[in-house]
C-alpha cells in the first residue's frame, strides 16, 4: 500500500490533526504526533517536527486553540483543542474526502478486472 | 466561506505577529524542548539506553532548526524582514557613494517632479475642471455659417428662451446676460462684472455656496420684493477682504440696492462674473442673451441639433441680418469651447515631460550599470553562498525602487513650486477658470507620483538587475579584469542608452525650437498700425441720460475732446466697433457698381476721423472725413486695401458707393442717424490692418463716422506721447471732471490685449518647452559625461600603454571622442527623424512647424556642442595622466 516515509500533504495533515483533536479532546504536540503515527499504523511516518507549523497554521485559521498546561509527567506543555469553526471545517473536509473516495471507487470499480 | 474567514484570520494573525517576536520565540523553544523530553521519556520506558533514547527521539523529530525556520515562516510575513534588510543595505550603499546618489536622485527628482507638476495641471484643467453637477451634459450652442471660420454662441430673447425650455432634449437651461455696472457706495465707484442670470442658475449648477445661500427661483424679481445678489469668491476676497460680515448687508449697483445673501464656491467662476443676480428679463424682442443648455441623460448631441435647427431657421427667417444665410447649429462641449487647441497643447506638454522623465531614467540606468560592474565581485560572493537569482534580483529591484521613491519625494517637493509657476503663467483665456482653484498637488497627484516612482524604478532597475544577477563565480578570481576593457555587453547597453537619450533630447529641442519660432512669428506679425503707447477705454454714461441722437453725438465728441486735450495725449478717437487686432462687427454690404454681389460681408468700423492718426494707419488715396462731416453723420466712408482688392478689382473705388443694411438696427438701445443703411460715398482708401485676429487674414473693412450709431457707451482709443499707464489715469481724471457720472468700465493698453489674447498660448508653450529642452540637455550631458568618464577610467591602463608606446595625447583623446560622438550623432539623427515623422502630432500652432531645416540645424548644432563638451572634459583629464601612473593603476 502506502510506501514508508511518504511526504504527507499539508492539507491532509491538517485534517488528521483536526480529527484527532475532535475525537481525543485536548492534546499536546507530542501526544498528537504519536497518536497520528499509531492510528495510521505507522504507514505514514512524518518528521514529528512538521506538526508544529501545521498546528500554528490551524491556530491562525481559528480552527484550534492553544493553552499552556501540565502534562501527565508534570512537564509544562501547550495543549491544543478544536474550536467550533474547526469542527465545522472538519465536517466540510470529511465530506469532500468522502466524495473523492466514492468517485474513485466508482471509477476503479467500473473497469473490468484484469485477468 | 469558512475558508475565506480562515484566510482573513490568518492574515491578521501574521501581521500582528511581527510585533511580538521575542515571547513567541521563547514559547516555541519551550514547546519543542518539551516534545523532545517526552519523546526521550517514552524511549526510556521502552527500554532504550539514555544515549540511544535521545538520538532516536531527535531522529524521529527531524531537523529542529528546519522546524523552527518553517515555523517562523508560517508565523510572520516573511518578506518583511528581508525587505527591511535590503532597504538598510541599499541605503548604506547610497551613503557610501554620494556622487552617484546625487546625480541619480537629482535626475529622478527633476524628471518625476516635472511630470507631477504637469500632471497636476492636466488633471485640473482637462480631467475634472468643472465643479458643476453633470458638467458633461452641459453644452454650448454655436452658430456657424460659411463666411466665418469659427462659430458664435446662439443669442436668444426671453421669449425664445421659453422655446428652448420646451425642447424634448433639454433637461434644463439658464440665461446669462453680462453687463458692467458701477458699484457705488462710500468709496469711489468701481466697475464690476454683473451677471444677470435666470433664477434657476444655482439649482442648475448644483454647487453649494461657500457662505450664506444662493438664489433660487423664489428670489426672482417679481416674486421677491428685495433684490438679492450672490458674490463670487474672488470678488469677495478682493473687494470685501474675505469678511463674512458682508452677508445680509446691501450693496449698490447702478444705484439699485441689492442684499448680499451669499458667497459662491471658490471654484464657481461661471462667466467670470463678480456678482450674480437673478435677472429680470424683459420681453424685449431686441434684447439678446446667452442660453446654456443641459441635455437630458442619454440624449445625443445630434438629437439636440435636430431639435434646434428648425428653431434657428425660424429665427433666421425673422431676422436675416443677425442670422446669415445657411446658418447651421453646432453643439460644442464646455471644454471644446474654452480649451480648443489648448487641449492638445496641454497633452503634448504632458508627452514632453514624460520624455524628460525617460531621459532622467536613462541617466540612472547608465549610472547603475557602471556601478554594477564594480559590484560584480559582491554579487559573485552572494551567489556563491547560496543566493538564488531571484533573491539577487529582488535585492537590486528593492535598491532601485528605493532610489526612485527618494527621487520622487524630492520631485514632489519641487513640484509644489513648479505647479504654482505653471499656474500663474497659463494663458488666461485658454482654460476654464473653474480649474484655477484646483491646480495644485493633491491626493490623486500624489498617487500618480507614487505610481510613476514604482514604474521608473522597475524600468531603470530591471536591465542592470537582470545582467548583474547572472554574475559568475569565476569573476571572483579575476579582480583585475575590469581595467582592460568594459564587458562588450555593457558597452552596447551604454551606447543604446546614450543614443536614446540624445534622440529624445533632440525631439524636445526641436519642439522647443518650433514653439519659439511660432511665438516669435506671431509677436512679429505686422499689425498695420503702430500699437506702442496706445490704450483703450470703455466708458459708460450715467443712467438717465437723454437718448436723443444729438445729445449722444455731442456727448461722445466732448468725451473724445476731453481725452485728447489731456496732458500727455497725442491723439484720441472713438472706435465703437473695432479694437485692433480683433474684429468687432461684421455685416452684409452692397456695392453700387456690382449689383450682382450677394452675401458680401465686411468689417464695419464706426470711428472718429482722428482714428487714422491715433493708430498711425496710412492713407493710400483720397482723404479722411472731417470732424464736420462726423458731426452731421455725412454719408461718407473709407475702405481698406483688401476691400478694394475684393470688390473693386479693376477700378478706382473713390467716388463709388457702398452701403450696409446691417447698420439699420431695430434695437431701442441704439440711436442711429437718419437712414444709416443708405448709400455712402467712398472718399478714401487706407492700408490694411489686422481686424480678424493675428492669425487670420485681413478682412475687407469699411470705416464710417462714429456718429452713425450711438448708445450710452463710448469706446475710446488713445495714443499717449509716452507712459501710457500715467496717461490713462490722467484721461480718466479729465473725463471725471467733464462729467462725474461717467464711469470707466475698462481700460487697458493694446500691449496687454496682445499679450493675453494675441499670443498668450504661444508664449506659454515656447517658455515651457524651452525649459524642458534645457533640462533635457542638462540630463543628457550628465549621462554622456558619466559614460565617457566610466569608459575612460576602464581604459586607463590601455591609454598608459598606448602613450608609453609613443602615442600622442591628442590621438588618445580622439580615440575615445570618435566612438562617443558617433553614438551621439546616431542619436541625433534618430531624433531628427522622429521629430519630422511626428511633426503632425507635435504641431502646437500653425505658425511654425518642426520641419524647418534652419531651426533643426540650429538645435542640432547646440546639441553637438554641448555633448562634445561633455565628452571632452573627462577624456582630456584622463589623457593628462602620466603614462607611468596609468600603467601602475590596478
Amino acid at each position: 500500500m502506502l510506501e514508508t516515509r511518504s511526504d504527507v500533504l499539508q492539507g491532509t495533515l491538517d485534517l488528521m490533526v483536526l480529527k484527532t483533536l475532535d475525537v481525543m479532546g485536548s492534546m499536546h504536540g507530542y501526544a498528537l504526533a504519536r497518536r497520528i503515527e499509531q492510528i495510521s499504523e505507522d504507514a505514514v511516518s512524518l518528521n514529528q517536527g512538521t506538526i508544529y507549523p501545521a498546528l500554528l497554521r490551524l491556530q491562525q485559521c481559528g480552527w484550534i486553540s492553544a493553552e499552556w498546561g501540565v502534562s501527565d509527567s508534570n512537564r509544562r506543555a501547550k495543549f491544543y483543542t478544536i474550536t467550533r469553526s474547526g469542527k465545522k471545517q472538519l465536517i466540510l473536509e470529511t465530506r469532500s474526502w468522502e466524495k473523492i473516495a466514492v468517485t474513485m471507487a466508482r471509477i476503479l470499480g467500473s473497469s473490468r478486472p484484469t485477468p | 466561506m469558512n475558508r475565506f474567514v480562515a484566510l482573513l484570520k490568518t492574515l491578521a494573525s501574521r501581521t500582528l505577529a511581527i510585533f511580538r517576536t521575542s515571547g513567541a520565540e521563547r514559547d516555541l523553544d519551550e514547546e519543542l524542548q518539551t516534545h523532545l523530553n517526552l519523546a526521550i521519556e517514552e524511549n526510556l520506558r521502552k527500554g532504550m539506553a539514555p544515549e540511544v533514547a535521545r538520538s532516536a527521539a531527535l531522529r524521529a523529530f527531524g531537523g529542529v532548526t528546519q522546524t523552527k525556520e518553517s515555523y517562523r515562516t508560517q508565523r510572520g510575513l516573511p518578506f518583511l524582514p528581508v525587505l527591511l534588510q535590503d532597504l538598510r543595505f541599499g541605503f548604506r550603499q547610497l551613503y557610501k557613494s554620494p556622487g552617484f546618489a546625487l546625480v541619480a536622485i537629482g535626475s529622478l527628482a527633476l524628471g518625476i517632479g516635472a511630470s507631477v507638476a504637469v500632471f497636476s495641471v492636466v488633471r485640473a484643467v482637462l480631467l475634472d475642471p468643472y465643479p458643476y453637477k453633470d458638467a458633461n451634459r452641459m453644452v454650448h450652442v454655436e452658430l456657424r455659417d460659411k463666411s466665418t471660420l469659427h462659430g458664435r454662441l446662439l443669442p436668444v430673447t426671453s421669449t425664445e428662451f421659453k422655446d428652448l425650455q420646451q425642447l424634448a432634449a433639454v433637461d434644463d437651461v439658464f440665461l446669462m446676460d453680462n453687463s458692467r455696472q458701477a458699484l457705488t457706495g462710500d468709496s469711489l465707484p468701481i466697475s464690476v462684472d454683473v451677471g444677470n442670470y435666470s433664477a434657476n442658475l444655482f439649482t442648475y449648477m448644483g454647487v453649494p455656496p461657500l457662505l450664506g445661500r444662493e438664489f433660487t427661483p423664489a428670489d426672482a424679481p417679481g416674486g421677491n420684493a428685495n433684490p438679492v445678489a450672490v458674490l463670487s469668491y474672488l470678488f469677495w476676497k478682493k473687494q470685501y477682504g474675505g469678511q463674512p460680515g458682508i452677508i445680509g448687508k446691501s450693496i449698490e449697483l447702478d444705484h439699485t440696492l441689492y442684499t448680499v445673501i451669499g458667497v459662491a464656491n471658490p471654484r464657481f467662476t461661471w462667466g467670470d462674473s463678480d456678482v450674480y443676480v437673478p435677472g429680470n428679463f424683459k420681453a424685449d424682442p431686441h434684447y439678446y442673451m446667452l442660453p446654456f443648455i443641459k441635455i437630458k441623460p442619454g440624449v445625443t448631441h445630434e438629437s439636440l441639433i435636430a431639435e434646434l435647427q428648425p428653431l434657428v431657421d425660424r429665427y433666421a427667417r425673422q431676422d436675416p441680418t443677425n442670422f446669415p444665410q445657411g446658418t447651421k447649429v453646432a453643439i460644442v462641449t464646455l471644454n471644446e469651447e474654452i480649451l480648443g487647441n489648448f487641449q492638445s497643447a496641454l497633452l503634448m506638454l504632458f508627452g514632453a515631460v514624460l520624455l524628460l522623465l525617460l531621459i532622467g531614467c536613462a541617466n540612472v540606468s547608465i549610472l547603475m550599470l557602471a556601478r554594477g560592474v564594480a559590484r560584480q565581485h559582491e554579487f559573485a560572493v552572494r551567489s556563491s553562498v547560496g543566493a538564488g537569482r531571484s533573491r539577487i534580483l529582488r535585492q537590486l529591484l528593492t535598491e532601485s525602487i528605493m532610489l526612485s521613491m527618494t527621487g520622487a519625494a524630492f520631485g514632489v517637493l519641487l513640484a509644489y513650486r513648479g505647479v504654482d509657476l505653471i499656474a500663474t503663467n497659463l494663458p488666461i483665456y485658454s482654460f476654464p477658470h473653474e480649474a484655477s482653484a484646483a491646480i495644485h498637488v493633491n491626493g490623486t497627484v500624489l498617487l500618480f507620483a507614487v505610481g510613476i516612482a514604482l514604474l521608473t524604478g522597475i524600468l531603470f532597475g530591471l536591465s542592470p538587475a537582470w545582467q548583474l544577477s547572472r554574475a559568475e563565480v569565476s569573476s571572483l578570481t579575476q579582480s583585475n579584469s575590469s581595467r582592460m576593457a568594459g564587458s562588450l555587453r555593457g558597452r552596447h547597453t551604454h551606447r543604446a542608452l546614450i543614443a536614446g537619450q540624445v534622440a529624445l533630447t533632440m525631439l524636445l529641442l526641436a519642439s522647443a525650437g518650433a514653439a519659439m519660432r511660432a511665438f516669435l512669428t506671431l509677436s512679429k506679425t505686422p499689425l498695420g498700425i503702430n500699437p506702442d503707447n496706445v490704450f483703450f477705454m470703455g466708458l459708460s454714461l450715467p443712467k438717465g441720460a437723454p437718448q436723443t441722437w444729438q445729445y449722444l453725438a455731442n456727448s461722445q465728441e466732448s468725451i473724445r475732446n476731453a481725452a485728447e486735450s489731456t496732458q500727455g495725449v497725442e491723439s484720441a478717437s472713438v472706435s465703437t466697433t473695432w479694437l485692433p487686432p480683433f474684429g468687432g462687427f461684421r455685416g452684409k454690404i452692397a456695392v453700387s457698381s456690382n449689383p450682382n454681389l450677394t452675401d458680401a460681408q465686411a468689417e464695419l468700423a464706426l470711428v472718429s476721423p482722428t482714428i487714422f492718426t491715433t493708430l498711425q494707419l496710412p492713407l493710400l488715396s483720397g482723404r479722411f472725413f472731417t470732424p464736420e462731416e462726423d458731426a452731421r453723420a455725412a454719408h461718407v466712408a473709407l475702405v481698406n486695401r483688401t476691400f478694394v482688392k475684393r470688390y473693386f478689382p479693376d477700378g478706382d473705388p473713390l467716388g463709388k458707393n457702398v452701403r450696409s443694411p446691417a447698420l439699420k438696427m431695430d434695437n431701442p438701445h441704439l440711436v442711429a442717424t437718419d437712414k444709416p443703411d443708405d448709400w455712402l460715398q467712398i472718399i478714401g482708401v487706407v492700408e490694411d490692418s489686422r481686424n480678424d485676429g493675428l492669425d487670420r487674414p485681413v478682412q475687407p473693412q469699411i470705416f464710417f463716422p462714429d456718429s452713425f450709431v450711438l448708445d450710452t457707451n463710448t469706446f475710446l482709443i488713445v495714443r499717449a506721447k509716452s507712459n501710457p499707464a500715467a496717461t490713462m489715469r490722467a484721461v480718466a481724471q479729465s473725463i471725471h471732471r467733464l462729467n462725474p457720472g461717467i464711469f470707466v468700465v475698462q481700460q487697458h493698453d493694446i500691449g496687454w490685449l496682445l499679450d493675453t489674447q494675441g499670443w498668450a498660448t504661444e508664449r506659454f508653450l515656447a517658455a515651457i518647452f524651452a525649459l524642458f529642452a534645457v533640462l533635457a540637455l542638462l540630463l543628457a550631458a550628465t549621462g554622456i559625461y558619466s559614460v565617457v568618464s566610466y569608459t575612460v577610467s576602464q581604459r586607463t591602463r590601455e591609454f598608459g600603454v598606448r602613450m608609453a608606446l609613443g602615442a600622442r595625447r591628442a590621438s588618445v583623446v580622439r580615440l575615445v571622442l570618435e566612438s562617443s560622438l558617433l553614438t551621439v550623432a546616431i542619436g541625433a539623427v534618430i531624433g531628427i527623424v522622429l521629430s519630422i515623422s511626428l511633426s503632425k502630432f507635435i504641431a502646437t500652432s500653425s505658425h511654425a512647424t518642426i520641419r524647418d531645416p534652419l531651426m533643426l540645424a540650429g538645435v542640432s548644432a547646440l546639441l553637438l556642442v554641448v555633448t562634445a563638451l561633455a565628452c571632452l572634459y573627462p577624456t582630456w583629464r584622463a589623457a593628462s595622466i602620466e603614462p607611468m601612473q596609468a600603467l601602475r593603476l590596478e
